[in-house]
């Protein structure tokens, strides 16, 4: 009983820290794109990386990635990493089968500093 | 005389952790009170520098008194922004980011309240990703 308890805490806990990770995702994102031009963009570029790629890891649980492409931030990643933001578009346009596919046979591509 | 106090918080910070919330308390209350921004900048960062230089086994006490700080002067349009950028780096330095989440989901409004520079944006922002990146996000 303890250790369900224990377990269950545990879950909820980690749930709640990736929703409040995900809306700093989404509010840095935006405030990116309110200054954006090639400097910051620059400075930045590896950061929304790891922000595309834990997205992606998450896709398709309680996440809305959807508005992400509105952004110049995001835009641009199809500049510096056109498989990063082909497999972003794939997952918008909720083309599960192909998602999953590219997935497998990527297996290490999504891996950031934070999975560990 | 926050000048002429100031330098005994390390004593506090190394042996009493209530004598040196309740010194600080009173040390950044005092800093509130000088009329001279120039005069109280100053007076602040060092406050800051003080914490920021503490050994590290005082990790906790460290994170308090700058929230203390911050708590005080999170209106300032200047040190506001000071503070907060050093929370961060210490959570950064200290490998401590997730205690910081709800802040950090504030970040917008911090920007917006103190009308931060762009430069001072993207340092902010930057510190910030990195600090988000290093928590755990295993659903």
């Amino acid at each position: 009983m303890t250790n369900c308890n224990l377990s269950m805490n545990n879950v909820i806990n980690v749930s709640f820290r990736y929703k409040e990770k995900y809306g700093f995702y989404s509010k840095y994102l935006r405030l990116l794109n309110n200054i954006f031009d090639e400097q910051v963009f620059k400075e930045n570029v590896e950061d929304i990386k790891i922000i595309l790629k834990t997205a992606l890891n998450h896709f398709p649980y309680e996440i809305d990635i959807s508005t992400f492409l509105d952004l110049k931030p995001v835009q641009e990643i199809n500049k510096s990493d056109k498989d990063l933001y082909e497999l972003f578009i794939t997952a918008v346009e909720g083309n599960l089968e192909s998602f999953e596919k590219w997935k497998q046979s990527h297996s290490s591509y999504l891996t950031t500093n934070s999975n560990s | 005389m926050i000048l002429d106090v100031r330098y005994q918080l390390h004593v506090f910070i190394k042996h009493n952790f209530l004598v040196a919330v309740s010194s600080f308390y009173i040390l950044s209350l005092l800093s509130s009170k000088i009329t001279d921004q120039a005069q109280q900048l100053k007076s602040i960062r060092e406050l800051i520098n003080v914490i920021v230089n503490t050994k590290p086994e005082t990790s906790g006490l460290r994170f308090k008194l700058l929230v203390t700080l911050f708590n005080n002067f999170s209106n300032d349009k200047e040190i506001g922004y000071e503070i907060f950028y050093s929370i961060l780096s210490l959570a950064d330095e200290l490998n401590k980011p997730s205690i910081l989440l709800a802040h950090l989901n504030n970040i917008d409004e911090y920007i917006s309240k103190w009308n931060l520079s762009k430069e001072k944006q993207t340092k902010l922002l930057k510190l910030a990703s990195r600090l988000i990146n290093k928590c755990d996000d295993k659903l």
